[in-house]
């Protein structure tokens, strides 16, 4: 009975998902050949597959005469492929295949290569296949460091409401709340790099770093994104927790273990804690996922770190729309992909889901 | 209309109850108060202005707020004097009229530039088709009574009426190359400094980045071979002069200057509320301008979106079966959307297809809210479907009341104060999202916080240290979203009595 209620949800849910997938992708394909913007990314993709056959072709050390010819070959089977001859409704469900398979060609600009470390010119595919695990690497970590906090000063908060604890909790989830992340890392960025000299200024070199395995380069690149992302999430993670601390404060074992004669810590720490950790876990588990894909992405863009919204930002201001599309695309595609994941976690950590 | 009026004053009433409800409400009225001081204050043809870098042509670039001075922060005042009298005098057949200014270097820093303005010219000589070649000088005279030469050529008038007619102001900046002439021979009086090896040692990095200005207002000491400079302060002279041949002003029929209104600029280094970004532009005038941008934003997204979701969910909810299961659905997948990268694309294609700013701000809004309408049609729906359940509803329902009388007296009623609850809160949003997208290079022109902190990004605003680029539009923005999340809270804790505290 169990199974088989979870296994109706989990294909309810994958349902669902790939419904969403499959209408990002054909919205995105739709308005892309409406306004006539993938004219524009063909002809970008075929100008550098252009670029990088010719390169080959000299290096070869075929004749200037053939290499034309053959490059104009090249372009005419581009352009059927690419189906730039079509109607635009044609080209509609060209430009789905398209994006599905990121048959999307080289990265427009060098920077968008070198935001993933790679040398240029590279795969549209290969750059965004580089920096997803370093979106994913930066704000787990923090996701984490916030956890270890939250798992210290919740059974604090189960003690009493109202007290400076307990306002302190709430102006600080209510005050970082309103401030954007993004904001914050400009302001540390402002006072931990550039005027105490404490950090580097940006998190971009953190790449040979990873590469290498060289941890002290790595924690230098990375404290301070991982400070502000703590600083950031943790109003989040504190104002849910207060909140199912005083819930499950109210509940009828607690007043027992009360009568009991149990410590306050005690209390706090065995039945309110641990009756009241697996949901907020859970609830924040799932954000996650939209942090990662969502907003984060632009605090990345500030630190420099090498990750998605880094890349997007590079694209966006070198105009390299190739990059841009594969990257929303695989955004979405991991945003689905992880909320699947973390929906089946959620059924493992919180019981009353199961039913 | 007074009913609604009764009950609007109640609910202000007992929001005001509340701590955080007070410190939101006003906020707000502070909030819609910025705006309309910015409505008034701010020039119509900001969008423009604002990205054309001829604007801000003579403000100094990259200045820290004026008040800084207070604080003890020295920096260069910045001094635009108009000059209306000027003398004049005639030599060997050519009239001169000269214009004099003073300004008043009194902090351990260097100006940026100097700069003279004619903003008008005598209709006389506007009107004339004559083409007349004018001199021109521009020398400051420092506190030390040595003088520089910033400016010494010739002009022909034509050029200047044409600028005027076009630019409505002619701007003459100093010479490079005269007034690195004029300070070699003031470095080598005053430091007995060889005028060839200054030329060799220091000329070559002079032009670059204005630097020549720096050399007008310092000090010299020789330091072993080094030439030392450190700002000169006190009472600085400058001196406009311009000349005509003197038969040509007869034919003219000119009495008196051919210029009507002119200004001589001393660009400082510390400049109005809130200084100036990379190109000189006001940010106090910018963040001024985000309030009502920001709150336009905002709460346009909020109640379209609102609106949308709740009536979305009253009909899913009211009439149920497929219908029910349509919009259902449908929410289902605008859920999984992730809303940032359908955002940033929707933003890049925007970019290259409309030209007009507000078209571009309105078509991502006008997408935002197109993915941000289903939290709320889900609460809505809940809600209609225990409201739909009530005896009342079923009493109305057997007294033979239609759907519409339904819906609009008792469903409605009671959805209302969720529905306020949830546009307040949604408020922000929108504003947050216009300003991420602009840190992440996507631009729609017009001033807005995250438009101006995207710039601060991008053109090393942080590396420079330019916290008043950095900290108010942040903190507005800031301020905004807490304003509405305080209103919001305190309206949901009235709305939903279990909320109350104990």
């Amino acid at each position: 009975m169990f199974i088989l209620s979870v296994t109706r949800r989990l294909t309810q849910r994958a349902i669902t998902l790939t419904v969403s997938l499959i209408a990002i992708v054909v919205l995105t394909a739709v308005i892309l050949s409406l306004t006539g913007y993938d004219e524009k990314v063909y002809k970008a993709i075929i100008d550098g597959e252009k670029r990088v056959y010719q390169q080959q072709l000299q290096r070869m050390g075929v004749s200037a005469e053939e290499i034309t010819r053959r490059v104009r070959e090249y372009e005419k089977t581009l352009i059927s492929l690419y189906g730039l001859d079509q109607p635009p409704v044609v080209r509609a469900f060209m430009n789905v295949r398209n994006i599905m398979f990121l048959n999307l060609g080289y990265a427009q600009s060098a920077d968008t290569c070198s935001v993933a470390g790679l040398p240029f010119p590279c795969r549209v595919s290969d750059a965004i296949m580089a920096v997803i695990p370093r979106s994913i690497l930066l704000v787990t970590l923090a996701e984490f460091v916030c956890v270890v906090i939250v798992l210290q000063i919740g059974p604090l908060l189960a003690y009493k409401r109202g007290g400076i604890l307990d306002k302190t909790v709430i102006s600080y989830a209510a005050i970082f709340n309103a401030i954007p992340l993004w904001w914050l890392a400009m302001l540390f960025i402002l006072i931990f790099a550039y005027t105490l000299g404490l950090a580097p200024s940006t998190s971009r070199p953190i790449v040979a770093a990873i590469n290498s395995l060289n941890i002290v380069e790595i924690v230098k690149y990375m404290w301070l994104p991982l400070l502000v992302s703590v600083v950031g999430l943790l109003g989040g993670w504190l104002y849910s927790v207060r909140a199912m601390v005083l819930r499950v404060s109210a509940e009828d074992f607690v007043v027992t273990a009360k009568a009991k004669g149990l410590s306050d810590a005690d209390v706090a720490r065995k039945h309110v804690l641990r009756a009241s950790m697996p949901p907020v876990i859970t609830s924040i588990v799932l954000a996650l996922s939209t942090s990662i894909f969502g907003g984060y992405m632009i605090t990345e863009a500030v630190f420099d770190w090498p990750g998605m919204g880094t890349l997007f930002r590079v694209a966006i201001t070198n105009s390299d729309s190739p990059t841009v599309l594969g990257l929303v695309f695989m955004s979405s595609l991991a945003y689905v992909i992880a909320r699947f994941i973390l929906e089946i976690l959620y059924m493992i950590l919180d019981p009353r889901v199961r039913i | 209309m007074k009913e609604y009026i009764k009950s609007i004053a109640t609910w202000i009433n007992t929001v005001w109850q509340y701590n955080l409800g007070r410190i939101g409400l006003i906020l707000l009225l502070a909030i819609v108060a910025l705006s309309f001081i910015a409505l008034a204050v701010v020039p119509s043809d900001i969008s423009i202005k604002w990205n054309n870098p001829k604007e801000w042509a003579y403000t100094p670039k990259l200045a820290p707020p004026d008040w800084v001075a207070f604080i003890g922060i020295q920096r260069a005042p910045h001094a635009v004097i108009n000059v209306p009298r000027y003398s004049t005098y005639e030599e060997a057949g050519i009239t001169y009229y000269v214009y004099r200014a003073i300004y008043n270097l009194d902090a351990n820093d260097y100006p940026q530039n100097i700069a003279v303005v004619i903003e008008k010219l005598n209709p006389l000589v506007t009107k004339s088709a004559m083409d007349i070649s004018l001199k021109i000088s521009l020398t400051l005279e420092r506190p030390d009574n040595n003088i520089v030469t910033l400016y010494s050529g010739a002009k022909q008038l034509s050029e200047l009426v044409s600028v005027i007619q076009q630019e409505s102001e002619y701007v003459l900046f100093t010479d490079p190359s005269t007034t690195i002439s004029s300070i070699r021979d003031l470095v080598s009086s005053i430091t007995g400094m060889s005028k060839i090896e200054f030329s060799q040692k220091y000329e070559p990095q002079l032009t670059a980045g204005a630097l020549y200005i720096k050399y007008c207002f310092s000090k010299f000491s020789l330091s072993g071979n080094e030439l030392r400079i450190s700002p000169l302060e006190g009472t600085y002279r400058i001196q406009f002069s311009i000349a005509i041949p003197t038969k040509y002003l007869v034919e003219l029929g000119l009495r008196g200057s051919p210029i009507e209104s002119l200004s001589i600029i001393v660009v400082g280094d510390r400049y109005g509320y809130l200084g100036t970004d990379y190109l000189g532009r006001d940010i106090a005038l910018g963040v001024l301008y985000g309030f009502p941008v920001g709150l336009l934003i905002g709460v346009f997204a909020a109640t379209v979106s609102v609106f949308m979701g709740g009536v979305l969910g009253v009909v899913s909810g009211y009439y149920g079966g497929l219908v029910d299961e349509v919009i259902q659905r449908f929410v289902d997948v605008l859920g999984n959307v992730p809303l940032l990268p359908i955002m940033i694309l929707i933003g890049a294609i925007v970019q290259q297809v409309f030209e007009s700013p507000w078209l571009r701000l309105l078509m991502i809004v006008v997408v935002y809210i197109a993915f941000s309408w289903g939290g709320t049609a889900i609460i809505t729906r809940t809600m209609t479907l225990s409201i739909k359940a009530e005896p009342f509803v079923e009493a109305a329902r057997a007294l033979g009341a239609g759907s519409a009388r339904i819906v609009f007296r008792h469903i409605l009623p009671n959805v209302m104060p969720y529905l306020f609850a949830s546009l307040v809160f949604a408020v922000p949003g929108a504003i947050l999202l216009e300003a991420g997208l602009s840190v992440l290079g996507i631009y729609h022109g017009l001033p807005t916080w995250g438009s101006i902190l995207a710039s601060a990004e991008e053109y090393r605003g942080v590396a420079m240290y330019a916290w008043w680029w950095v900290l108010p539009p942040g903190m507005s923005m800031a301020l905004t979203s807490f304003t509405f999340i305080a209103l919001g809270i305190s309206i949901e804790t009235i709305v939903d009595p279990r909320l109350r505290g104990r």
